[in-house]
């Protein structure tokens, strides 16, 4: 598997921006959770996503329980540089599966040779300075 | 039965150690609805039947997680196929609704391996019928490892009265 081209992705071009969200703010996830989950990127939306929008992605089920107030003050999602994560040999490529919105994206890296959930602490180092350190915070409806 | 599938044949699709959303190595055209971080709702092909798998219980704290999965018949393969939703609470209550009524294979992964599963003979009906049925099967599981801990307990003691005697 390579990071551009599977499934006729496609990277995010441009100056784009990405918003990356949080259940356990002011932390990120800054690589995959390979031994953990068997993940090979990091999840973002596509575009300025609301931290709403992003958090009923994530959670899915109807079903579930309402959050509490203490989790919501931990949830919060933070606004990437597509140019930055490509200079930084990172790849966002387009997967938004059955959704139209929010557009789901993954980052992979390397950008390009065959992906490597493993992620070195400076590439984690660099993904995380990625961040145009623009946040938002849950808001009510 | 809703699909051209038996239960039997699905429940022995599953093996041990895969991953929910790729559960056999006989596994094809696994097409994912669905994912963040990992896959959590899509399909796949067991030879020509279709499957539509979700997650039932999944929380990022948790290392634990229950799927859900039943076979979709061919005449209702396009309700997923190359289908779209607005938004993914529109794809949640399409999929969550065609599990409701219809026997359904639950799993156990443990750090998304696939550890044990059972049949649900009916998902109940309502928003939520997948988290009763994923409660209902983790009962089961919570009963079975007890009854295999009290059967390790009874050999140990066992075990002991022979070397005792």
């Amino acid at each position: 598997m390579t990071a551009s081209g599977e499934d006729g992705a496609s990277d995010i071009e441009g100056d784009e921006i990405v918003t990356q969200q949080t259940f356990a703010a002011p932390t990120y996830r800054n690589a995959p959770r390979w031994e953990e989950r068997r993940e090979t990127n990091v999840s973002v939306f596509r575009g300025r996503v609301s931290t709403r929008v992003a958090t009923e992605y994530i959670r899915r089920r109807g079903g579930r329980r309402e959050l509490t107030e203490k989790e919501k003050s931990r949830i919060r999602v933070r606004r990437l540089s597509a140019t930055k994560l490509r200079e930084a040999g990172i790849a966002i490529i387009d997967e938004p599966g059955g959704v139209v919105y929010p557009e789901h994206c993954v980052v992979v890296w390397p950008a390009d040779g065959p992906v490597n959930p493993l992620w070195p602490p400076e590439v984690q180092a660099a993904f995380d300075a990625c961040s145009t350190g623009v946040e938002e915070g849950w808001q009510e409806e | 039965m809703a699909g051209g599938m038996t239960r039997v044949t699905l429940e022995g699709v599953l093996r041990p150690g895969q991953a929910p959303w790729r559960p056999s190595p006989d596994v094809t055209d696994v097409r994912v609805l669905l994912a963040y971080g990992h896959p959590r709702v899509g399909t796949f092909r067991i030879g020509l039947d279709l499957v539509l798998f979700a997650t039932a219980y999944d929380d990022d704290d948790d290392d634990l997680s229950v799927w859900a999965y039943v076979p979709v018949p061919a005449e209702l393969e396009a309700s997923f196929l190359g289908r779209r939703f607005d938004t993914a609470a529109d794809l949640s209550q399409a999929v969550d609704g065609f599990f409701v009524g219809r026997p359904a294979t639950m799993a156990l992964a443990n750090n998304m391996s696939l550890a044990r599963w059972s049949i649900c003979d009916e998902v109940p009906a309502g928003d939520d019928g997948l988290t009763k049925a994923a409660t209902g099967f983790m009962w089961s599981v919570l009963k079975a490892e007890s009854f295999d801990h009290l059967q390790a307990a009874v050999k140990l003691a066992e075990a002991r009265d022979l070397v005792n005697s």
